[in-house]
């Protein structure tokens, strides 16, 4: 078996335009240079030959140079070209650069800059696993690698600038098509240049990450971009998002453990009760130690106040075992057409008995529309209710408002980011 | 049981990792050897594929999902616009196969079809279509590689500077094919992609 030479690799060329240098630093796979002194467009499979010019470009400001060299993901980049893309909407002008870096391990992966925002996309060939098109709405979904993308863009925009190496034939002013769509931090574009259509996966990149890997000192992003992941500290997130998922848990707690109970007493009392007293029906006490609610219920109660001192006596009415004064109001109105109302017709108060048998209530009423009773004053009808085995759940209703409350300073934060993102959207959407 | 083979030109120990491989390269001097019967006969040298960093090294291990590999061999072929690296890997269950890189444009590829009944290569236009199995095939590029160069262990005897003639073809849900025209039939592979940011080195 003969030896057989591994062939050189360029390093550089003369631009057969205007003999300008270049250097070459991409791979087998770039399909044309262009030159950054004259705008020629030369094919790399073709002897350089120029097979059209960029003219009067206009460079513009680029935070990265080509033939700048750097590590993402742990893979070294180099820096071979780059377009300028242009997107015009509603008298506003956007601009970004898509730089094009290979790899001789990875290939090829663009990294776009735009507001000091900087993203790392690279060709793929996984599909949505539904049907997609280039007009999807805003925010439809779908989902790619087991992920949700929610479309953030769809829009086209044209190429303005072109300098270096690149895999395909740029030309000015060529039309692209594009539907972005996020899960912060990564980004799925779908592009449409002529009848090609092509995938992107992309990843956002801290600036100070891409400062760090090529050296240089780009710009603090202004803005939210669209894939840009909401950051706090780990401890500020783990701890808030702990404090919501505790408050979650303390509010299902209350759910399950709070109970209205099972009635055990009902009775109506008439006015009576107001001029003189009265006496209720026995009810019986079965489990001594259980907590009991009584609920005072009056309907006629109208923009006044009534009170009423309710006590629990034993059947014989010789040993008494509770005293609860319980008050009510309730007013409303109506006042510049609108009707407002504040207090209650209903309360009810909490009590345990000690002891099994049978029991009693000794109730008395009073009540007026001032600050002092009348003796006049009376409802025709008071509902009185008493429940067995009530369970408050209090305090892990108390707990969930204190989680809630640790978890707020985040999920305010995270809301207002994502409003922010979404209305930076809105105002450069386009969808020509 | 990895057996060790003597390179008959340098004496080095060659550890033959792959279950019967017709090809060996000694990793020492780039000397090919024909294996037949357990014995290597030399039949010259190699071209050197160190020139180039790729994306696996030999017999380091890889990690894509849930796959485990080694590459143990690999074959280079020039296409006219470039090259592309045929890495012949082993599975940790000692299962073998091809993974194609063109920098960083990576698929594991797996025959299908041998001895396949296609029309012929001059009768084949890029962007026409060929049904296979009923399934129809767009042509997306015509062309020819040779073969430049090899390296580790190969199921196969390579010839250097011998050439053959093959098509790509892009299947439904983009999934890709290549039929190569060789000397002993027509044999079709599919090619699943594989994203290289997801290869991980062990």
């Amino acid at each position: 078996m003969a030896a057989i030479a591994a062939k050189a690799a360029l390093k550089s060329i003369k631009c057969t335009q205007c003999g300008g240098s270049i250097e070459i630093h991409g791979g087998h796979n770039v399909r044309s240079i262009v030159c950054q002194y004259c705008g020629s467009c030369m094919d790399t499979k073709d002897q350089f030959k120029v097979l059209h010019q960029f003219l009067n470009q206009k460079r513009p400001f680029m935070p990265l140079k080509i033939g700048a060299k750097g590590k993402l993901k742990g893979v070294m980049f180099t820096t071979i070209g780059v377009v300028q893309m242009e997107e015009r909407e509603d008298g506003e002008v956007y601009r970004w650069l898509e730089y094009l870096l290979f790899s001789q391990t990875h290939g090829y992966v663009y990294l776009c800059y735009e507001d000091g925002h900087w993203v790392m996309l690279h060709e793929v060939k996984d599909l949505p696993e539904t049907d997609i098109d280039m007009a999807m709405p805003r925010k439809a979904s779908f989902k790619v690698r087991d992920k949700s993308f929610k479309v953030f863009e769809s829009s086209g925009a044209e190429v303005t600038y072109v300098e270096g190496e690149l895999t395909w034939q740029a030309r000015a002013k060529e039309k692209v098509r594009y539907v972005d769509s996020i899960c912060p931090p990564y980004m799925y574009c779908i592009e449409m240049r002529g009848s090609e259509q092509e995938f992107f996966w992309g990843e956002y990149i801290p600036y100070t990450e891409i400062n760090e890997a090529f050296k240089i000192s780009s710009f603090e992003p202004t803005g939210i971009f669209s894939c840009q992941p909401f950051a706090v500290s780990p401890l500020f997130e783990s701890a808030s998002i702990g404090a919501v998922v505790a408050g979650v848990i303390a509010l299902l707690m209350y759910f399950v453990i709070s109970s209205n109970g099972s009635l055990v007493f009902s009775q109506k009392f008439d006015s009576k009760l107001f001029a003189e007293g009265d006496v209720s029906k026995d009810f019986k006490v079965s489990e001594p130690g259980k907590l009991y609610g009584i609920k005072v219920y009056t309907p006629s109660l109208k923009n006044s106040w009534s009170f009423y001192d309710i006590k629990v006596v034993d059947k014989l009415g010789e040993n008494k075992y509770f005293d609860m004064p319980t008050a009510l109001s309730f007013y409303d109105g109506y006042e510049g057409g609108e009707y407002w109302s504040e207090g209650s017709t209903e309360v009810t108060a909490y009590f345990k008995i000690p002891d099994a048998g049978d029991f009693k209530l000794e109730m008395f009423g009073e009540g007026g529309t001032g600050e002092q009773p009348e003796p006049q004053f009376k409802l025709s009808n008071t509902t009185v209710e008493i429940r067995e085995g009530v369970r408050q759940g209090h305090y892990t209703l108390s707990w969930f408002f204190i989680c809630l409350l640790l978890g707020t300073p985040y999920l305010f934060r995270y809301f207002s980011f994502e409003t922010q993102r979404w209305a930076d959207g809105d105002d450069g959407e386009g969808d020509d | 049981m990895a057996l060790s083979l003597t390179c008959p030109s340098c004496g080095n120990i060659i550890n033959q990792v792959t279950k019967s491989p017709q090809l060996v390269v000694c990793p020492a001097c780039n000397t090919t050897h024909l294996l037949t019967n357990g014995k290597m006969e030399d039949v010259g040298k190699s071209a050197i594929l160190t020139d180039t960093p790729s994306i696996f090294e030999m017999y380091k291990t890889y990690k894509y999902q849930d796959w485990r590999f080694s590459p143990v061999g690999r074959v280079r072929y020039d296409y006219g616009d470039g090259y592309w690296d045929e890495w012949f890997v082993r599975s940790d269950n000692g299962k073998e196969t091809w993974v194609s890189v063109d920098e960083g444009d990576i698929s594991i590829e797996g025959l299908v079809q041998k001895g396949l009944s296609v029309p012929a290569f001059d009768q084949i236009q890029v962007g026409g279509a060929l049904m296979i199995n009923r399934i129809r095939m767009n042509v997306v590029e015509k062309n020819t590689a040779t073969m430049i160069g090899a390296q580790g262990e190969l199921p196969f005897k390579i010839v250097p500077n011998e050439s053959y003639n093959y098509i790509d073809l892009l299947g439904p849900k983009r999934v890709a094919f290549t039929i190569e025209y060789q000397q002993d039939g027509i044999n079709c592979y599919k090619g699943v992609w594989v994203d290289p940011f997801e290869i991980v080195e062990v």
